[in-house]
């Protein structure tokens, strides 16, 4: 036993799937025997069994739509942030005139709840797919050019100093040294503000929609319909899980190199 | 006949500013330094530690500009770092990112176009091939630095200094972070370079040792602030038919005593300064 306990020491691969599975399965069974003992009422606490058969009726009916809106909006406004909010953060990172004019107003409307935009944007663009798409770029752009401006600082300068003195330019310093030595944790960045996007996109669809998954829990919750707020609050779980872990694989695919 | 990388330093100065006891002092790190530098020459700089001889190589580097005095490599003078003055590191430059190929091939990539002739890249490939080869390393080229040992990655740094032909090959402690064994056998390495390669070499060591071996000349650089002490060259010191230094000859110790008696004498006078300073203030 002492072995599985040691510091920062691997286990075994059969142990951590082992876990991993019970770390899903004991919270299941802890709301399987709740739900059993009728402590709470059914229209507050369904039993797992009416959520899996809720989901059976929702995936029959529009299911496949609400995801595939709803993840459409969530990429949409993930990459736009991304291609727009990754070029600036490198900038102020590596430049300390761009980190002057940028970073203090950055840092000041990062402090603005993006939730709190969702009024002004209404009245700028309506409930349409764009109004969904700026709640998420607001709601991920400034942090990911902060955290990014953070990770291009991070390239030890050692580094630098040795393209210097191989002749290395400006602008192949940027490309060759400090884009290319970033990029693991820019990529890692990205997978985080992938899970806040979906935070974004739920509250955004809960004010304004007319589909999507957000729209579809909120509507759930105006006809008492519980197992189907549980189905869509799963449903965005798994999603980010899927996603989040493709990010991992790209990452180790992308960034073999970053690894021992 | 060597007719490239002729160094001259002249009067160079470099202080830093430091903060103590909330006054903004300049502290002299090297004061009027002079060497001339023959093209060729594998001139090796000892010290106590803090004597500044790393911050003489960042400033022949151009990583770093003096406070006075002038640099000049071929009668250019040294504005800022380029590629006719490579610098090996003590610790692995090697950007992490790039196998160990790449890393190697990187300055002379750099060099070439877009629409570079195919005899371009062929003549950097081959100068590459020569340098991996030279340096042991054929079996590690598709490796990431991380997958090298410590010695390794020094091996591959020595070559990617060297791939554009420096005229001048800087080296800044570059064995200090290995163990002895690999050392000795970075010495045997280089040693064989330094003959295949004819670039002057300028190079940082606390290894009186190191410095006897791999080197022509050896300049003493006293502390507090750093002046040329004493230069001492390895004539006297007898050689094998194959041109290393003998180590376990008497002509070695005699002479690695010389130069230590030196450094010590050097930072011993550094300290009779401080305890005066100490006593004239109280």
């Amino acid at each position: 036993m002492m072995a599985l306990t040691n510091i920062r020491d691997t286990i075994p691969r059969w142990v951590y799937v082992i876990l991993s599975v019970a770390g899903f399965v004991i919270p299941l069974a802890f709301w399987q025997i709740l739900s059993g003992t009728h402590i709470f009422s059914a229209l507050f606490l369904p039993s797992p069994e009416r959520v899996f058969k809720s989901f059976g009726r929702w995936a029959v009916s529009n299911l496949w739509e609400d995801t595939y809106v709803s993840v459409y909006q969530v990429v949409s406004g993930f990459l736009l942030a991304a291609v727009v909010g990754v070029p600036i953060g490198i900038y102020i990172g590596t430049f300390k005139i761009v980190e002057a004019l940028l970073q203090p107003i950055n840092d000041f409307v990062r402090y603005m709840p993006a939730s709190a935009f969702i009024p002004l944007v209404l009245l700028w663009i309506g409930i349409g797919e764009s109004a969904k798409v700026s709640i998420i770029f607001i709601g991920v752009f400034f942090q990911i050019i902060v955290m990014v401006a953070d990770a291009v600082r991070n390239v030890p300068q050692k580094y630098l100093e040795a393209a210097y003195t191989m002749g290395a330019k400006k602008g192949e310093i940027l490309s060759y040294v400090i884009f290319r030595g970033a990029a693991p944790d820019i990529f890692n960045i990205l997978r985080v503000n992938m899970g806040w996007a979906w935070t974004y996109l739920v509250i955004a669809e809960m004010v304004a929609a007319d589909r999507g998954l957000g729209f579809a829990i909120m509507q759930a919750q105006r006809f008492m319909d519980t197992p189907k707020i549980f189905v869509g609050i799963i449903i965005i779980g798994f999603l980010g899980l899927l996603f989040d872990l493709s990010f991992r694989i790209m990452h180790r695919i992308f960034f073999a190199w970053s690894y021992k | 006949m060597i007719s490239t990388g002729r160094v001259e330093i002249k009067g160079i100065c470099k202080s830093f500013r430091i903060r103590k006891d909330k006054k903004i002092s300049t502290w002299p790190a090297l004061d009027n330094i002079n060497l001339n530098i023959n093209p060729g020459e594998k001139v090796m700089i000892v010290g106590a530690s803090g004597c500044g001889k790393s911050t003489l190589l960042r400033l022949i580097s151009g990583l770093d500009q003096p406070t006075a005095g002038s640099i000049t490599v071929d009668r250019d003078l040294v504005k800022g770092p380029g590629a006719d003055r490579g610098v090996v590191f003590q610790q692995s430059t090697l950007f992490p990112w790039m196998t160990v190929w790449d890393n190697i091939i990187f300055s002379r990539r750099l060099c070439i176009s877009l629409n570079a002739r195919d005899e371009q890249v062929s003549r950097a490939v081959y100068r590459s091939n020569a340098l991996v080869t030279l340096m042991g390393l054929d079996q590690s080229v598709e490796l990431y630095p991380n997958q090298l040992s410590g010695g390794m990655q020094q091996r591959a740094n020595i070559a990617r200094a060297l791939v554009s032909s420096p005229k001048v090959l800087l080296m800044d402690e570059p064995f200090g972070a290995l163990d002895a064994q690999t050392r000795e056998t970075m010495h045997k390495v280089v040693n064989h370079l330094f003959k295949v390669e004819k670039t002057t070499v300028i190079f940082v060591t606390h290894d009186v040792e190191e410095a006897i071996v791999l080197g022509d000349r050896i300049i003493v650089l006293s502390a507090n602030p750093g002046r040329v002490d004493t230069t001492f060259t390895t004539e006297s010191v007898n050689r094998d038919e194959a041109g290393m230094v003998k180590r376990n000859d008497v002509s070695f110790f005699e002479f690695k005593e010389q130069i230590l008696s030196r450094i010590r004498a050097t930072t011993t006078m550094r300290a009779t300064d401080d305890l005066l300073q100490k006593v004239a203030k109280d």
